[in-house]
């Protein structure tokens, strides 16, 4: 999920993500869906559905606020993807641009030189 | 200028400038160069719409801007569609591998919650987003093994594939942590639940 916003491509190409109806209405509810996972009570026939096991151990005692844990880790996934994408990709992109815009300067007056 | 003089113009400007050529022409004598020329766009509805891919409705040379406009959208869009799908098949060969080496794997539910609720509809409407309203000097990439893409699309597998190790380790050092059940000798085990899987189901899915 966070992979496509960061993805997502827009100026000065396409309109921004927010134009998108469909696009942002499915991001949206994807992330309460997901957050409502994470933080769900056990034996709860979703999480049964998915598989995703009781955070108790045998004795009983349950563990809740090891949920808050991994919240907090899902999100920093979220915030570092999208900062690698916007950083430094964009920093890579900008110094091959200019690279590949000097070779087709070059060629240009060569070319130029022809005649 | 003659028929022949106009598709001549066209393609010594393909070999001399090494670039895309586009020709926006109406009426007959246009055939040749709309045909020669990568992009062909045609004014009139009759005859030489024939030779040419696109045919404009307005009887101008404004649908050249359109035409630059929606093509750089169309492109951009099949690269992030592209980018996305590959990096969420990374995403997902990463967190198998690591269930794998465990003898665990992703459920069923799990596979299917993740390809057709979660993936499908993004894959869909992300290219649903219109052109950008005005035609602007940048130009998009172009190549697919370019450089700048597959340095975003490795930066983003390994800022994954670290979190996910990340999870999988903490999750076994957790004091409710039980080892997933193996099933038997047989190589055909039956995979069972395990804590590694639905951390990583719960991860992904972000």
């Amino acid at each position: 999920m966070t992979t496509c916003v960061a993805f997502s491509i827009s100026e000065p190409f396409r309109k921004p993500l927010w134009t998108n109806m469909p696009y942002l209405i499915s991001l949206i509810i994807l992330f309460i869906f997901d957050t409502a996972l994470v933080f769900l009570p056990d034996d709860n026939p979703v999480l049964n559905f998915f598989g995703v096991l009781p955070d108790a151990d045998d004795d009983g005692n349950a563990y809740y606020s090891y949920r808050y844990k991994v919240y907090a880790i899902i999100l920093l996934n979220c915030t570092a993807t999208w900062v690698a994408e916007k950083l430094i990709v964009r920093y890579v992109t900008s110094v091959a641009d200019a690279a590949v815009q000097k070779k087709k300067d070059g060629e240009f007056d060569r070319m130029m030189a022809r005649f | 200028m003659s028929p022949d003089d106009k598709a001549s113009l066209v393609s010594s400007l393909q070999e001399t400038l090494n670039e895309q050529i586009g020709m926006c022409g109406d009426g007959a004598n246009d055939c040749g160069a709309l045909k020669t020329a990568d992009v062909g766009i045609s004014l009139s509805e009759a005859e030489a719409s024939i030779a040419a891919p696109f045919t404009s409705q307005v009887q101008d040379i404004s649908c050249c801007v359109t035409m630059l406009r929606e093509g750089r959208a169309a492109l951009t869009t099949s690269f992030q569609a592209f980018k996305f799908i590959e990096l969420y098949s990374f995403i997902q060969f990463t967190s198998v591998i690591m269930l794998y080496c465990i003898n665990a794997n992703l459920t069923d539910s799990q596979f299917l919650y993740i390809d057709l609720v979660a993936l499908l509809p993004l894959a869909i409407f992300q290219a649903w987003t219109g052109s950008y309203g005005k035609l602007t000097k940048e130009v998009p990439t172009a190549t697919l093994f370019y450089f700048p893409v597959l340095v975003s699309v490795f930066t983003s597998t390994f800022i994954q594939l670290g979190f996910q190790l990340w999870l999988f380790y903490d999750i076994r050092q957790q004091p409710f942590y039980k080892p997933p059940v193996q099933g038997g000798d047989s190589i055909e085990t039956e995979y069972t639940d395990s804590y590694e899987s639905g951390m990583l189901l719960q991860l992904t899915n972000f």
